[in-house]
C-alpha cells in the first residue's frame, strides 16, 4: 500500500540492468560508453515541442505575407532555404533554416475567443461544458509519458504556461508548470529528504482511511500526484531544468554563454532551451509560452522591434542546435497560438482577432519539411480556392504520426465517451508524405 | 550533486586506471546473488536497492583491494553487511527494520548456508513453471513492478487477507519445491 | 536445536508461525508486536533462522525479476508460458505475445546507459573523497490510471473562499452572536435584517417581506421533490465533525480551529446549527472572504493593471460588512467616480478600460448578469438569438465617457494612483461587423436605449436595479450557491440564458426572486443556503449517488450529496494558518489572519496573467506537483511543524497519555474531527521506532512533527467536502 515502498522499482531495474550492460563493456571506456549510448538511445524516443503564442499572433506579418494587398501591412517577404516559400524579412535567420520547417497557411479554425480559441487549438475540441479534453500535451503524457520508465520528471512540462487542463486523462497528466529561469519551488531541505519515506509511510495510513469514506476520486488524484511529486524531487533529471548546470551522465552539460546567447537572452529563448534539455533527458512534450501577441494597436512597431528579434533568434537556434545534435528528426516543433489576426488593419494600426485563415508552423519530427501547405487568397481574408482547410485536430493528427501514437486511438472520458485522438484529424498528407 | 559529480569528473582521471575487465564482470554476475543477501535484512525492496547501490559504490571504489581468485561474493557480502547496519543507523526512523543482532545472525545464516544462487536462481525457475497456472498468475501480479499484494487484491477484487493468505501458500510452495530441488541437484 | 542445515523445517512448532510472520512482513501488513515476536523467533532458533533465509531468498529472488523470472528472454523454458499468461491477462500492460520480449528487452537496454551512468557517478564522488550518500533514488514508473479529479477551475475559483486581515477594519462592529432568528418559527419577530433603501446611484431597491423559514423550507421542498423524481435517496447527514468544518470553510473561508470543533461537537443546543450560521455570516472573517474573493473575481488575482487591490478589497469588506444591499455594490462598482486610492470601487473599471473598455464590457455582463458576452464582440452569437454583436457595443457604449488618468506622476507607466472620472461628449460605440463595417450603436440594455445627458454608467446601474428579469439576482444566486455546493444551477456559473438549461429552474426562479424581495441581503441569502438540508448532506456517498448524482463530467446535479472537491488557495493559506495557530494554544490569533499581503504573495506563485486583451488569467493550483512540492516542502512550515509539535508535548506528562492526547490535538486542528484507530497505531509506530534511538520526549516530538506534516499533506486537508 506504501507509496514509498512502490518507489523502489525503477531503481532495481537499473540495477539489474546495470548489470547485463556492465558485462559487456570494458571498463576503461565506461563513462564515455554510457554517453555515447544514452546519445543513441535519446536520440530514438519521440518528442514534441510546442511554442505556445498566447494572445494570437499576426501570422499575416509573418508567415503569409501579402504584397501589393491592402492588408499587407508594413512587412516584406524574403526567400528562405526552403524553395519557392516566403517570410517575413524580420525572420532572416529563421529563413536559413526553413529546409528544416514548414507551413500550414491554411488554417481555419472558428474560434476568435482567447479562452475559447486556446481550448480548441490545444485540444481540437471547442468548449463542451459536459467535459473536460485533455490538451495534447497531456495526450502525448497519457500515450508516451507513462510508457517511459526511465522518465522521473513530469512528462508534460510547461515552461511559463497556465493551467492547461489533463481533463478526463487525470491530473498526473496535467503541465508541470515552471518559469522560464527553471527554477522549481519549494525544493525538499537536507532534513525534510531524511525523514520523507516515515511520513509518506504515515500519509498513506491516512488517505487509506479518507478513500475508504468513499470521497471520490480526489483522493486517488492527490495520491498520484503526490508520487509524481516525489519522483521530481528525488530525481536527477531536475539539472535539466536549469541551464547552468550539467550531468554528463545524463548527456547534459552546462549551456555555454554562445549557447545562451543563440537562442535568445529572453523568456522565449531561454524556455526554448530548457525545452531542448527536458527533451534529452525524454520528456516527450514542452510547452514553451512566449505572450504578447494581442496586438490590437501598434503592431508592425511590436512586432519590428520586440516580438520578431526574439522569435527569429529562437525558432532559428532551437532547429539548428537540434539539428546539429541529431535529435532533429526526432523531435517535433509546433508553432501556433490560439487564432491569426485580422487581415485588415484598424485604426489603431493594430489587428484584431481572426481565426478564419491563418497559419501554423511544423517543424522538424521526420516531416517532409521546407514546403507551405494550403494557401489563402490575395488579401488573406480566406483560405484559396482549391485549397485544404485545415483544423487543429489535422496538426495535432500530424504531430501525433509523428510521435507513433496510432491516429486511431480513442480515448474515454468518465462517462464512458469515446473521444477519438486530435478529434478524428488526419495527417496532413503533404507533411507526413 | 550532479555540478560535483561533473567536477569531479576530471579528478576522477588522477586515480591510475579503474576497475578491469574481470572486476567489472565479477561485479556484475553477482548483483542478484547481492541483492538476494541485503532483502532479508532490511525487508523493503526499496531499501534493498538503496542498500545494494550502496554497496556497489564501496565495491567499485574499493576495486583496488580485491584479491584475484578469492571470493568475490565472499567479499561483496561483507561489504554489503556493513551497509545494511549503516542503512539501519541512518534510517533508524524507518519501522520495522530488523535490529542490529537479528541483522549479524541473518548474515552469519547466510555465509553459513552457502546457498549457490546461480543455482537458487534455475530451481526457482523451475519451480514457478511447476505451480498450477493461477498461482503463477498471482505471482506474477504480485511481484510486477510497482504492485503490492494489497493492490493485487483490488484488481482481483478479492480481499486483502486471502490474497495475503493465498501468497503465503504459494511462497511456502516454492521455498519447499526450491529446497528439494536443491537437494536433488546436489550441492556443488 | 543448533542448524541442521536445510531438511529442519518441519521439526520446529514455530516454524508455521514464523512462516506466517515473514510473509505478512513482506506484505508490509505486519503488526508492531507481530514484529517484535518475529525478531523474537529468529533469534531464539537457528533453524528458524534458517527456514527465514530461505524463504527471504525466494520472495527476493521474485522481486528481482519482478515476477517475470519466466519471461527472461535468456530462458526458453519460461518463455512461451509467461507469454501466454501475458495474453490471458487484460490487466497487462503488454497487448500482444509478440510484444512481450521486445518491450522487455528495450527496457532493459534503455535502462542500461542510465544505470552505469548512476553507479559511476557515485563512485566518481568517492574518488573524489566525498560520501556519495545520496546516489538519487531513480523512481517509479507513470502512474498508469487516468484518474483525476477534473473540477472546472471556474468553479472552483467561486469557491475560493478567503479570510482576511481584520485588522484593516478594526473600527467595524462585531454583530452580536445572537441565534439566528428563522422568522416564520418567531413571528413575533421584525424582519432578520433591516435593510435601508440605497441612495447611490439611484438605486433603488424595493424590499418586499420574505420569510427566512419558508424560503428554507422552499429550497428543501423543491430539491427533495427532484431527488424522488430522479429516483433516488439523499446521502446521509453529515455528522457535526464534517458540517462544522464545512460550514466555516464555505463562510469564513477556513476550517474550524481545534476548540471550535470541539466546543461545537460537545454542545447539546439543538439550535446550534443555526446559532453557528447567524454568527458566522455576520463574522468580519466572511465580509473578509467575500471581499478577497470579489477582489479576484473583479480585478484578478495577478492585478496586471496594476490597481489599488487593497483599495478595492477594503470597499468591498466594508459593503459585505456592513451587509449593504448587493444591488448598491454593483450599482457603485459600475458608476464609480474618484480616486484609486479613496475611492476603492473605482478599481473594478480603472482596471478594465483597456482594449476601448471592452474587458469592462465582458466583466460586467459576466459577473453581474451571468452572460458571457465576450465573444459576441465580433460577431453575433452563433446559437442565442438575443446576443448580438451589437448588443455587446451597446453595453460598451455605457463606458464610453469613462477616463482613466494617473495622479500626480504624469507619465502612465510610473504611475501608482489612478482617477477615474466621465468625460463629457461621445457616447457612442463604433465597432466594424466581420465584414468591416462601421457600425455605431448608442449605450442600451435591456431594450432602453439611454440618449440623455449625465452620467451614462450611473444610468447603467439604474437600469440594472429596474431590471424586470432580475439578471443581477439571478447571478449572484448561482454564485453564492455554487460558493456552498462547488456547482451553481447552470455549469458554468456565469453563462445563463436559454441556451444553458438550469438543473431546477423553479428553484432557481424562486431563489433570484426572493433575494430580490430581501433587499438584495447576501447575509439571508447565505443563511437560506447554508440551512437547507442539501447543505446539511454529508459528502460521503453511497455507490448509487456516485454515480446517479455526479456533476462532475456535464452531469446536472441534483444537490442530493456534497460534491468533495479541493480548495482553493487562500482556503489553503488560511486553514494552514489556523491549524497550526490554534494547535499552539493561541486560537484567537487563528481566526486574525495575519498579512494578506503574505497570502497574496504565496497564492501569486499559482497565478499566471496571459496578457490578453480580456485580462484573462489562470491560477494553476489544486491537485497539482507544485502544490504538492509546496505542502510537502514549504519553509514556513518546515519552521511551524516543530512548534506545534513541542506545545503539545511538553503539555503532557505520561507517555501513553501524551500520545493519545497529541494525536487527537493534531486531528481536530488539522482535519477538524477524532483520530482513526489506523492513524493510532501508525503514530505510535513511529513512535516506538523512534525511540530506540532517541530520548522518549524527543521520540514523541518527531513523532509529533511527521503526524502533523502527514495530516496537513493529506488530500482531506486540502478538500472541501
Amino acid at each position: 500500500m506504501s507509496l514509498w515502498n512502490n518507489y523502489g522499482m525503477n531503481r532495481r531495474h537499473f540495477m539489474q540492468h546495470m548489470a547485463t550492460a556492465a558485462a559487456t563493456i570494458p571498463a576503461m571506456n565506461f563513462l564515455s560508453h554510457v554517453q555515447a549510448n544514452a546519445d543513441v538511445l535519446k536520440s530514438s524516443q519521440k518528442s514534441c515541442i510546442l511554442m505556445w503564442m498566447g494572445g494570437g499572433p499576426p501570422t499575416i506579418d509573418i508567415w503569409d505575407l501579402k504584397p501589393g494587398s491592402k492588408n499587407g501591412g508594413e512587412f516584406k517577404p524574403i526567400d528562405t532555404a526552403a524553395s519557392g516559400v516566403q517570410i517575413s524579412e524580420h525572420m532572416p535567420e529563421t529563413a536559413k533554416v526553413f529546409g528544416d520547417l514548414s507551413l500550414v497557411r491554411s488554417m481555419s479554425t472558428r474560434e476568435a475567443d482567447h479562452g475559447r480559441g486556446r481550448y480548441y487549438m490545444q485540444t481540437s475540441y471547442v468548449p463542451n461544458p459536459t467535459v473536460v479534453h485533455p490538451t495534447f500535451g497531456s495526450v502525448v503524457s497519457y500515450e508516451i509519458g507513462r510508457n517511459r520508465k526511465a522518465l522521473e520528471i513530469p512528462a508534460f512540462v510547461s515552461v511559463d504556461g497556465g493551467a492547461g487542463q489533463a481533463g478526463f486523462l487525470g491530473m498526473t497528466h496535467a503541465p508541470f508548470v515552471v518559469d522560464n529561469t527553471g527554477r522549481i519551488r519549494n525544493e525538499p531541505s537536507e532534513e525534510s529528504r531524511q525523514r520523507l519515506g516515515a511520513r509518506l509511510t504515515m500519509l498513506d495510513e491516512i488517505e487509506a482511511g479518507f478513500m475508504n469514506s468513499r470521497r471520490g476520486e480526489l483522493p486517488k488524484a492527490h495520491q498520484d500526484v503526490y508520487k509524481n511529486a516525489v519522483n521530481l524531487m528525488t530525481s536527477r533529471q531536475m539539472v535539466a531544468f536549469d541551464v547552468a548546470k550539467s550531468d554528463p551522465t545524463l548527456g547534459l552539460e552546462a549551456e555555454s554563454d554562445a549557447t545562451r546567447d543563440a537562442y535568445g537572452r529572453n523568456g522565449f529563448g531561454q524556455g526554448l532551451l530548457m525545452a531542448r534539455r527536458l527533451v534529452q533527458v525524454g520528456v516527450p512534450f514542452v510547452e514553451v509560452n512566449m505572450g504578447g501577441w494581442d496586438l490590437h494597436a501598434g503592431v508592425f512597431d511590436t512586432l519590428k522591434n520586440q516580438r520578431l528579434p526574439q522569435l527569429d533568434k529562437g525558432i532559428s537556434a532551437i532547429t539548428a542546435d537540434l539539428k546539429a545534435r541529431g535529435m532533429l528528426d526526432n523531435t517535433v516543433l509546433v508553432w501556433m497560438g490560439e487564432f491569426g489576426r485580422t487581415p485588415r488593419i484598424n485604426q489603431d494600426v493594430g489587428r484584431d482577432h481572426w481565426a478564419a485563415s491563418w497559419s501554423v508552423m511544423l517543424g522538424g519530427g521526420g516531416l517532409k519539411n521546407g514546403q507551405a501547405v494550403g494557401a489563402t487568397d490575395k488579401d488573406g481574408l480566406q483560405i484559396a480556392d482549391g485549397s485544404k482547410a485545415y483544423l487543429p485536430g489535422d496538426i495535432w493528427a500530424t504531430v501525433a504520426h509523428a510521435m507513433g501514437i496510432p491516429i486511431n486511438t480513442v480515448h474515454t472520458s468518465k462517462r464512458g465517451r469515446p473521444m477519438k485522438l486530435a478529434n478524428g484529424g488526419t495527417p496532413i498528407q503533404e507533411l507526413i508524405g | 550533486m550532479s555540478d560535483a559529480a561533473a567536477e569531479n569528473e576530471a579528478s576522477s582521471g588522477s586515480v591510475s586506471g579503474g576497475p578491469n575487465e574481470e572486476f567489472v564482470r565479477l561485479f556484475t554476475t553477482v548483483q542478484r546473488s547481492l541483492y538476494v543477501s541485503i532483502l532479508p535484512m532490511v525487508h523493503t525492496p526499496a531499501d534493498a536497492e538503496e542498500v545494494l547501490q550502496e554497496t556497489n559504490v564501496v565495491i567499485l571504489s574499493k576495486w583496488a583491494q580485491f584479491r584475484p581468485g578469492t571470493n568475490f561474493l565472499a567479499w561483496a557480502r561483507a561489504i554489503a553487511r556493513l551497509e545494511v547496519l549503516r542503512f539501519r543507523r541512518r534510517s533508524f526512523h524507518r519501522v520495522q527494520l530488523l535490529d542490529d543482532d537479528v541483522i549479524h545472525l541473518i548474515a552469519e545464516r547466510l555465509e553459513a548456508e552457502q546457498v549457490n544462487l546461480e543455482e537458487h536462481r534455475e530451481a526457482l525457475v523451475h519451480c514457478v513453471g511447476k505451480l498450477r497456472q493461477q498461482d503463477q498468475d498471482l505471482i506474477r501480479r504480485r511481484y510486477s513492478p510497482g504492485a503490492n499484494g494489497d493492490r493485487v487484491a483490488g484488481d482481483l477484487g478479492r480481499p486483502a487477507n486471502s490474497v495475503y493468505q493465498s501468497l503465503g501458500r504459494i511462497r511456502r510452495m516454492l521455498v519447499e519445491c526450491v529446497r528439494r530441488r536443491l537437494a536433488e541437484g546436489g550441492a556443488t | 536445536m543448533t542448524a541442521s542445515g536445510m531438511q529442519s523445517d518441519a521439526v520446529a512448532p514455530e516454524s508455521e508461525e514464523l512462516l506466517r510472520l515473514v510473509n505478512l512482513w513482506c506484505e508490509g501488513e505486519l503488526g508492531q508486536e507481530q514484529f517484535e515476536r518475529m525478531q523474537h523467533l529468529l533469534r531464539s532458533d537457528a533453524s528458524l533462522l534458517s527456514l527465514f533465509v530461505r524463504f527471504m531468498h525466494v520472495h527476493a529472488g521474485l522481486v528481482w525479476d519482478a515476477g517475470r523470472i519466466l519471461v527472461d528472454p535468456d530462458e526458453k523454458v519460461g518463455l512461451a508460458t509467461a507469454a501466454v499468461a501475458c495474453v490471458s491477462d487484460p490487466d497487462l500492460l503488454f497487448v500482444a505475445p509478440e510484444t512481450v520480449g521486445r518491450q522487455h528487452r528495450r527496457s532493459w537496454v534503455l535502462a542500461a546507459g542510465m544505470a552505469c551512468s548512476l553507479v559511476l557517478a557515485g563512485v566518481v564522488g568517492w574518488l573524489a573523497g566525498r560520501q556519495p550518500e545520496s546516489v538519487p533514488v531513480v523512481a517509479q514508473v507513470a502512474a498508469e490510471q487516468s484518474a483525476g479529479a477534473a473540477l472546472p477551475t471556474q468553479q472552483v475559483a467561486s469557491s475560493g473562499a478567503v479570510v482576511g486581515n481584520s485588522a484593516v477594519s478594526g473600527e467595524l462592529v462585531r454583530s452580536e452572536r445572537a441565534p439566528l432568528q428563522l422568522n416564520g418559527l418567531a413571528p413575533a419577530k421584525s424582519p432578520a435584517v433591516a435593510v435601508e433603501p440605497t441612495s447611490v446611484a439611484d438605486v433603488a431597491v424595493q424590499q418586499r417581506s420574505v420569510l427566512d423559514a419558508t424560503v428554507i423550507a422552499q429550497i428543501d421542498q423543491l430539491l427533495e421533490r427532484s431527488w424522488s423524481e430522479n429516483g433516488i435517496e439523499p446521502a446521509a447527514a453529515a455528522s457535526d465533525y464534517e458540517w462544522v468544518r464545512r460550514t466555516h470553510l464555505t463562510l469564513t473561508g477556513r476550517i474550524s480551529t481545534e476548540q471550535e470543533t470541539a466546543q461545537f461537537v460537545q454542545s447539546a443546543d439543538a439550535l446550534k446549527r443555526q446559532k453557528l450560521v447567524s454568527s458566522l455570516a455576520a463574522d468580519p472573517a466572511t465580509a473578509e472572504n467575500l471581499a478577497e474573493t470579489w477582489t479576484h473575481l473583479l480585478i484578478g488575482r495577478s492585478n496586471a493593471r496594476k490597481v489599488d487591490q487593497d483599495s478595492l478589497w477594503s470597499f468591498l469588506r466594508e459593503q459585505f460588512g456592513d451587509n449593504r444591499p448587493w444591488m448598491e455594490t454593483v450599482g457603485r462598482l459600475i458608476s464609480a467616480e474618484g480616486r484609486s486610492d479613496r475611492q476603492g470601487e473605482t478599481n473594478f473599471l480603472l482596471a478594465h478600460l483597456n482594449d476601448q473598455a471592452t474587458p469592462a464590457t465582458a466583466v460586467t455582463a459576466r459577473l453581474f448578469l451571468g452572460r458571457q458576452v465576450h465573444c459576441t464582440q465580433c460577431h453575433d452569437h452563433p446559437f442565442v438569438r438575443e446576443r448580438r454583436q451589437d448588443e455587446f457595443w451597446a453595453l460598451n457604449a455605457f463606458f464610453k465617457q469613462a477616463v482613466r488618468e494617473p495622479i500626480g506622476k504624469s507619465d502612465a507607466m510610473s504611475a501608482t494612483v489612478w482617477s477615474l472620472h466621465d468625460a463629457g461628449g461621445e457616447s457612442m460605440a463604433f465597432y466594424e461587423n466581420l465584414r468591416g463595417q462601421q457600425k455605431a450603436v448608442l449605450p442600451e440594455f435591456d431594450g432602453q436605449v439611454v440618449d440623455a445627458t449625465g452620467s451614462r454608467r450611473a444610468a447603467l446601474a439604474k437600469l440594472l436595479a429596474e431590471d424586470q428579469q432580475l439578471q443581477v439576482s439571478r447571478a449572484m444566486v448561482n454564485r453564492v450557491w455554487a460558493m456552498f455546493f462547488g456547482y451553481g444551477f447552470t455549469s458554468p456559473i456565469d453563462d445563463i440564458g436559454p441556451h444553458n438549461p438550469a438543473s431546477h429552474p423553479e428553484l432557481f426562479d424562486y431563489l433570484t426572486k426572493a433575494f430580490a424581495d430581501s433587499g438584495y441581503d447576501l447575509r439571508r441569502l447565505m443563511t437560506w443556503i447554508a440551512m437547507s438540508r442539501a447543505f446539511s448532506l454529508s459528502s460521503e456517498q453511497s455507490e448509487k449517488l456516485a454515480t446517479a448524482d455526479d456533476p462532475q463530467e456535464g452531469g446536472m446535479p441534483l444537490f442530493a450529496r456534497i460534491y468533495p472537491r479541493p480548495m482553493g488557495p487562500e482556503q489553503v493559506y488560511d486553514s494552514l494558518r489556523t491549524a497550526l495557530t490554534s494547535l499552539t494554544g493561541d486560537g484567537r490569533k487563528a481566526t486574525q489572519s495575519g498579512s494578506i499581503r503574505h497570502r497574496r504573495a504565496w497564492v501569486e506563485q499559482f497565478v499566471r496573467a496571459w496578457g490578453t486583451d480580456d485580462n484573462e488569467e489562470s491560477l494553476v493550483f489544486g491537485s497539482d506537483i507544485s502544490q504538492a512540492l509546496l505542502m510537502m516542502n514549504d519553509r514556513d512550515l518546515e519552521q511551524a511543524i516543530p512548534r506545534v509539535a513541542e506545545t503539545l508535548v511538553t503539555a503532557g506528562a505520561g507517555e501513553g497519555a501524551v500520545a493519545s492526547a497529541s494525536l487527537r490535538h493534531l486531528a481536530l486542528g488539522t482535519l477538524n474531527r477524532e483520530p482513526t484507530e489506523q492513524e493510532e497505531r501508525v503514530f505510535r509506530n513511529r513512535y516506538r521506532s523512534l525511540v530506540r534511538s532517541m530520548p522518549p520526549q524527543e521520540a514523541m516530538k518527531t513523532a509529533a512533527e511527521d503526524m502533523l506534516w502527514a495530516y496537513l499533506n493529506s488530500s482531506e486537508f486540502v478538500s472541501v467536502h
